[in-house]
């Protein structure tokens, strides 16, 4: 019987705790390197250390899915999630470059 | 001659403002009182007893909170529609009612504090429902209050400029005023009574505030950075299409328990782990705007209120996002509700969303009554703004650590049982971290102190190089 | 092409989409509000009569033995009124006298669940205790508070658990079991009856497992493998 809830022994809940919080914290960290590499504000190479960022955050969703026990509902929401977070800072970047590039333009002609 | 420059409109948020700044301290000063009565029970037993504490705590919380969202909004309001207030008089009669009935509000929770099983009570001493105590009275009183004020919001847009963030403050606010009504009845029904209860408490703090606080915000960087309004007031729109995308159904977390269908689990766990798209997305912004303005030696005009705004990214990210996240799937969730991880979670979060940006629009006035051009921050709003952030930052890990016990102890070995719970209650790292959250606490009140002081005096603080600005442009 | 801007830098597409997210999220909340209102509807005594399971049960549960225990279908814990049958489910048949009766009438029923519920909010109880989890920490939670132990231990001394808990919620200082106490709140005798009914009335509702493991003192979560 696949139950939405299982039972989770207490030893796990603090590498619960600490994995989730890995999570935002990780993507946080993408999602920075990521930018700054873009803006040039640091070396090219520096991009190397966002998709780290972005491996480690995979690998704290999976043992969080694990420690959770989770179903396959919630399975296909934390991949989601992962896959999310890779392509989330693209489409944010990609936002910010063509709103600024043409109001800002704009203003300059004047 | 000095206040002559200033819309009537804006002497009416200096109004708000000075409320709402009491209230915070009121608010400080009762969260002590609850903070001490955990580490010594008799503090204040049969006087103040936690209970009235902890209502007078968040409700001066809200209440501030609120004071100052309007404030706010009539502050920026004569600014972007390039006209005074309509209805300004209108305006000024409701901030006096509202202020007394406040003030009934808390001297009834002070000295009357409950009263007997009978509909009376609710219409007249407290409703007992957490954050919307307020007897019905009150309630229909706020409603009233209320719709003057978004009546002056409306009339004033529709004579004046129509800017971007006046349209979505118009949309939002009228979503938050009509949320209140959901919290205006009572039923014998628990579950449905909390359901309706989650849609004011959830879509007010994850939903219509947090809209609210990007519009504001927005403002903000146009007036601190001279950011590109066009840019902003665009950015706005995706904002509101990621908040309200995400956080509108994001109601289903608080819904995993308490008599509800099932399937809110499904709905909450997908939404709790949308909840982050709004936060990276202003991570990703923040970073953008900040790399890009770099090194074009763009002055910041008001350092304080620009220092507040970093500490909500901050603070927003880490209280909401991380401290969100750790709790937030039912999966984990069945362990932690009802435990202090709410608390841990709230206080950092309600800190980092609402409280920083709203003290950096209450500088933003405090420049503009001074009709300063630019305005440097002192040592005051420097102390004020670390010990509050720290102390909060503080209170939030012990608070955590308090939070884990509870969850280990009473939840995990002891199944939730009045026994597990005081022996949690009991636990010394428990005990510890209580002890660590009073001592932040303090902290924090000290960094009040130097913020009432910072607020009086920071005007007159200036260096001479920044005054002499302010009599050129006059 | 070089004047026309493309959709991603268009306000207009931005002020559109972010119209129908809200839209779009505001009508499926709305949707699913129906539908959660209808299951949490208060059961009524036809209801018990013909074995309905109700998320919130009718007021007259009162009148019967409530239980909480583990559903194989469900996989947790759920509220078992009146003994349980083969499956795991309600049977509604065992009864257990409530202050001196078990045959409270809908009518006598739902008047004690009114004043309770209201007796609940005039006292701010929500303010040191939690109630399905929701409200301050600062004392146990009253969700499954009929069905704790505590009580189990109590009842004889004072002729049943109903009476420990009234007795208990007229005056409890003097009946405190901790250094931090629950204050005298005047709660009348009518009222802490109303108010023990409310809280039997409460352990009844289905609250999808919460809390979990309820009860099972010692190593709960790690007893069940």
């Amino acid at each position: 019987m696949e139950y939405y809830i299982q039972d989770i022994p207490s030893s796990h809940f603090l590498p619960i705790f600490v994995v989730s919080a890995l999570v935002i914290l990780f993507g946080m960290a993408y999602a920075g390197f990521f930018t700054v590499v873009k803006l040039k504000l640091v070396k090219r190479y520096f991009m190397v250390f966002a998709y780290l960022s972005w491996l480690i955050l995979v690998g704290c969703i999976y043992y969080l899915g694990e420690l959770l026990k989770v179903e396959p509902y919630t399975q296909k929401v934390l991949i989601g999630a992962m896959f999310g977070y890779l392509v989330f800072p693209h489409v944010v970047y990609f936002l910010l470059e063509k709103v600024h590039n043409r109001f800002e333009s704009e203003s300059n002609q004047i | 001659m000095q206040g002559n420059r200033l819309y009537e409109g804006q002497k009416l948020a200096l109004k708000y403002f000075m409320v709402a700044i009491v209230l915070f301290g009121a608010q400080l000063l009762f969260g002590l009182v609850a903070a001490i009565q955990f580490l010594y029970p008799n503090f204040l037993f049969n006087i103040l007893d936690f209970s009235i504490a902890r209502i007078l705590h968040i409700n001066a919380l809200v209440v501030w909170l609120l004071y100052a969202m309007i404030g706010a909004v009539y502050w920026l309001l004569p600014d972007e529609a390039g006209i005074e207030v309509v209805g300004v008089k209108l305006g000024n009669l409701a901030f006096y009612i509202l202020t007394a009935a406040v003030a009934v509000v808390v001297l009834v929770y002070l000295f009357i504090q409950i009263g007997p099983g009978k509909e009376s009570t609710i219409w007249f001493i407290t409703e007992g429902r957490e954050y919307i105590e307020a007897p019905r009275w009150a309630d229909i009183g706020i409603v009233a209050v209320v719709l003057v004020f978004l009546y002056n919001v409306y009339a004033t847009v529709m004579k004046g400029k129509h800017t971007g963030i006046l349209v979505v403050l118009m949309a939002d606010l009228i979503a938050l005023a009509g949320l209140y009504l959901a919290g205006m009845f009572y039923t014998d029904n628990i579950a449905v009574d909390q359901y309706w209860w989650w849609w004011v408490v959830h879509l007010w703090v994850e939903a219509t505030w947090e809209v609210y606080v990007a519009a504001v915000g927005g403002y903000i960087l146009i007036k601190t950075l001279n950011a590109n309004r066009k840019v902003v007031e665009m950015w706005l729109w995706i904002e509101v299409a990621m908040m309200f995308g995400s956080g509108i159904l994001g109601l289903g977390h608080h819904y995993f328990w308490i008599g509800t269908p099932e399937y809110w689990w499904e709905i909450g766990a997908l939404f709790s782990a949308l909840e982050p798209v709004p936060l990276v997305g202003l991570f990703v912004h923040v970073l953008y705007d900040w790399g890009k303005e770099r090194g074009k030696g763009n002055n910041i005009k008001n350092t304080p209120a620009f220092a507040w705004l970093t500490v909500e990214t901050f603070g927003n990210f880490l209280g909401a996002g991380v401290w969100g996240f750790m709790h937030t799937l039912p999966q984990i969730n069945l362990y932690t509700h009802g435990t202090q991880w709410p608390a841990a979670h709230g206080h950092l979060a309600f800190f980092g969303a609402y409280v920083a940006i709203l003290i950096g629009a209450i500088y933003l006035a405090i420049q503009g009554k001074a009709g300063l051009k630019e305005m440097r921050m002192t040592k005051a709003s420097w102390w004020a703004i670390t010990l509050i952030t720290v102390g909060v930052l503080i209170m939030s890990v012990s608070l955590t650590i308090s939070a884990y016990v509870q969850t280990m102890v009473e939840r995990g070995q002891y199944g939730g049982t009045w026994e597990g719970y005081f022996i949690a209650q009991a636990n010394q790292w428990f005990v510890q971290g209580m002890g660590w959250r009073l001592f932040s606490g303090l902290a924090v009140v000290v960094g009040y102190g130097f913020l009432v002081y910072d607020l009086l005096t920071i005007d007159k603080k200036q260096p001479a190089e920044v005054r002499e600005g302010a009599v050129a442009a006059a | 092409m070089e004047n026309r801007p493309s959709v991603w830098s268009s306000n207009r597409f931005w002020r559109r989409s972010a119209t129908w997210v809200t839209g779009v999220a505001s009508v499926l909340l709305v949707f699913l509000t129906f539908d959660s209102m209808g299951q949490m509807k208060m059961g009524t005594a036809a209801d018990i009569k013909n074995k309905v399971d109700k998320r919130i049960p009718s007021p007259l549960v009162i009148n019967y033995k409530i239980d909480y225990k583990l559903n194989k279908t469900r996989g947790h814990e759920i509220p078992i009124i009146g003994g349980m049958d083969a499956n795991g489910y309600s049977k509604y048949e065992e009864k257990e006298k409530f202050f001196g009766k078990d045959n409270w009438s809908e009518k006598e029923a739902k008047a004690l669940i009114h004043k309770g519920k209201l007796t609940i909010q005039a006292k701010n109880c929500m303010d040191c205790h939690t109630l399905l989890g929701n409200g301050a920490y600062y004392a146990p939670d009253l969700t499954k508070a009929w069905l704790d132990p505590t009580w189990e231990t109590l009842a004889s001394a004072y002729g049943g658990k109903e009476y420990a808990i009234a007795k208990f919620l007229e005056n409890p200082p003097a009946m405190a079991m901790h250094e931090r106490k629950m204050p005298n709140l005047g709660i009348t005798k009518e009222e802490a009856k109303a108010v023990v009914a409310y809280l039997k009335f409460m352990s009844a509702i289905d609250t999808n497992g919460f809390p979990r493991n309820f009860g099972k003192i010692k190593g709960a979560v790690d007893a069940r493998k």
